[in-house]
Order: structure tokens, then C-alpha cells, then sequence
């Protein structure tokens, strides 16, 4: 095995998937700006959020929500 | 005063977290206890429920030319923990002088009014470099360490001080490895290993999330009962200064 074969991936990249069927829906409609957003996944978050005081904290301060 | 330093034999041994949780123990037994934290990466206080953004520390204080005590803050009668502090707008926290800290350290020690606490535990980065005169700011010396291979690698070059205690966290009697392994320290390091261990449990990581020590979490948990123990087994060991 050479050194190349060590350090270059043998395959191409995986194409992105989309994490839910309504985007999927959107990408394969080829409505790719379609403004989405999932409220589910996003409710879920701020109440996974919720549970933990510290992560919380850290999901306002400024270092996570510039990231 | 009794001072005792806490110190991961490798990082990421739950170090911070058996210290906050020590403290409360020994401040729920009756004794006033001031947590000192040497760690650039300053985590101890999230444990105390101080705020992410409140970068105060001693540390911040000696190149701000304030007093170190200062920077300390009381959480409830007995307990006073003094933060390392975070300069602001920097990511990484800059390597201290080692031979500097310790001097300091031991200075600053010595001048405290020995009736004000009687304890003082000090968190101690892990860190390969830290020169030999930070054994000496402590009368005991805890060194935790997980069940696993990578620390049973790393005691076998371990040099062990005075009054040093081994002492293992986050242990899981279902683990094979890890019952062979205690076997084998039980054998091998039966002279400075700590007869309790503190046990795995999930407690102790969502004590974190809450920033509470484990004992303000879920004081019946196992990691709890398992750090009285601990906190009953230590006041019995050192000499008071």
C-alpha cells in the first residue's frame, strides 16, 4: 500500500442526504430555495436545550451562536 | 487546614467533577472548604452553577494587578471556590509558568488564616511537564485514574510521592477489564490505593449539564454515596497544618 493510498480517500465523497422526507421531497422536486424549515426538529432542539442548564448557557453565549 | 491537590493521571478521568462533588461532601460533613482551580481550562466553576460568561479568575486578577481572593465566590456558608479565570476574547488559554504557579501558589497558602477552612482542595491539570514543587503546595495528593489500559500503562512509570492515593473513578464492576485490572492493582499498588472507588454513573455527567456537583444532582445516587465514602475515608488520612 502506498503512502497516497494512506492519505487519499479510494472513494469520491458521499453525496449530502437529506435528513428528513419533506426535504428530500423539496430536493428531488428541484425547489432547492424553497424556504423549509422543520418546527419539529427545531422544538425538539430548544427542548433538548431546556433539559440541560449548561447547555442552555452555552447555546446563547456568543462563541455557539456564531458558529 | 488540610490541603489536598486532585489530579488526573491522563486527561478526561472525571478529575473536576469528583472534586466539585468532594468539596460538597465535605461541606455537608460540617467543614468550611475553599476549591482553588489550577486548570487553564477552568471548568471546576460550572460544577458551582457560575456563570459560562464570567471570565473572572485568579488568574485574570495577576495581570489585572487585583488580589487573587478577589476573585473568589462563596456558594452557601462553607463552600468558596476560587475560578482560574479566562481572558477575554481568548480561545486557548495561555501555558503558565509552572515553577511560577507553584511558588506563588505555596506562598499565598501559607499566608491563609489556617481557622478559615479546613480544607483546600486544588484541581491539577493534567500535564506531563509540572515540575516537582507542586507536590509540595499539597499534605495529600490524590491521583485518579480510570480502569483501563491506557492508565495501567501509565502507572508503571508513575513515580509515587508521599501521601500520594490512588484513587479510581468511574469504575464498573460488569467490565471484565476493568475487575482484572483493579485485581491486579489490588496486588501491585495495594500500598497507596484508595479502598473505595467511585463507581460509573450517569449522575456524575448530568450533574455537569445542571452545574451541580453530583451530591446537589441526585444525592442518592451511587457516585454520591460512593464520594461520602470517599470524603469519610480522607478525613481520617493527613495531618492537619
Amino acid at each position: 500500500m502506498s503512502l497516497q493510498d494512506l492519505i487519499a480517500p479510494r472513494l469520491p465523497p458521499a453525496q449530502s442526504k437529506p435528513d428528513d422526507d419533506i426535504r428530500a421531497l423539496v430536493d428531488n422536486a428541484g425547489l432547492g430555495d424553497f424556504p423549509y424549515r422543520n418546527i419539529h426538529q427545531q422544538e425538539r432542539l430548544a427542548a433538548d436545550l431546556e433539559r440541560w442548564p449548561l447547555l442552555r448557557e452555552l447555546a446563547g453565549s456568543p462563541a455557539e451562536t456564531t458558529a | 487546614m488540610r490541603v489536598m491537590a486532585l489530579q488526573g493521571l491522563r486527561g478526561g478521568t472525571g478529575t473536576t467533577s469528583l472534586l466539585a462533588a468532594l468539596a460538597e461532601s465535605l461541606t455537608r460533613a460540617g467543614h468550611n472548604v475553599l476549591c482553588i482551580d489550577l486548570d487553564p481550562r477552568n471548568q471546576l466553576r460550572l460544577h458551582f452553577n457560575h456563570p459560562w460568561q464570567d471570565d473572572s479568575g485568579w488568574a485574570v486578577a495577576e495581570r489585572a494587578d487585583a488580589a487573587w481572593h478577589e476573585m473568589a465566590f462563596s456558594l452557601g456558608d462553607r463552600l468558596t471556590f476560587l475560578p482560574y479565570g479566562c481572558e477575554e476574547g481568548i480561545a486557548e488559554p495561555l501555558e503558565p509558568d509552572w515553577r511560577e504557579v507553584a511558588h506563588v501558589w505555596s506562598q499565598r497558602l501559607a499566608q491563609l488564616d489556617p481557622q478559615r477552612y479546613d480544607w483546600i482542595l486544588i484541581d491539577i491539570p493534567n500535564h506531563s511537564a509540572l515540575p516537582r514543587q507542586m507536590r509540595n503546595l499539597a499534605s495529600l495528593w490524590l491521583t485518579v485514574v480510570n480502569a483501563d489500559a491506557a492508565c495501567h500503562a501509565l502507572l508503571a512509570k508513575h513515580p509515587i510521592g508521599v501521601d500520594e492515593y490512588l484513587l479510581i473513578n468511574r469504575f464498573s464492576p460488569r467490565s471484565l477489564l476493568q475487575n482484572d485490572l483493579l485485581a491486579v492493582w489490588q496486588r501491585r499498588h495495594a500500598d497507596w490505593l484508595v479502598p473505595c472507588s467511585i463507581h460509573q454513573d450517569e449522575a456524575m455527567f448530568e450533574a455537569l449539564a445542571h452545574k451541580r456537583s453530583v451530591l446537589g444532582h441526585r444525592s442518592d445516587s451511587l457516585a454520591s454515596r460512593d464520594v461520602q465514602r470517599l470524603a469519610a475515608w480522607l478525613q481520617t488520612r493527613g495531618t492537619a497544618s
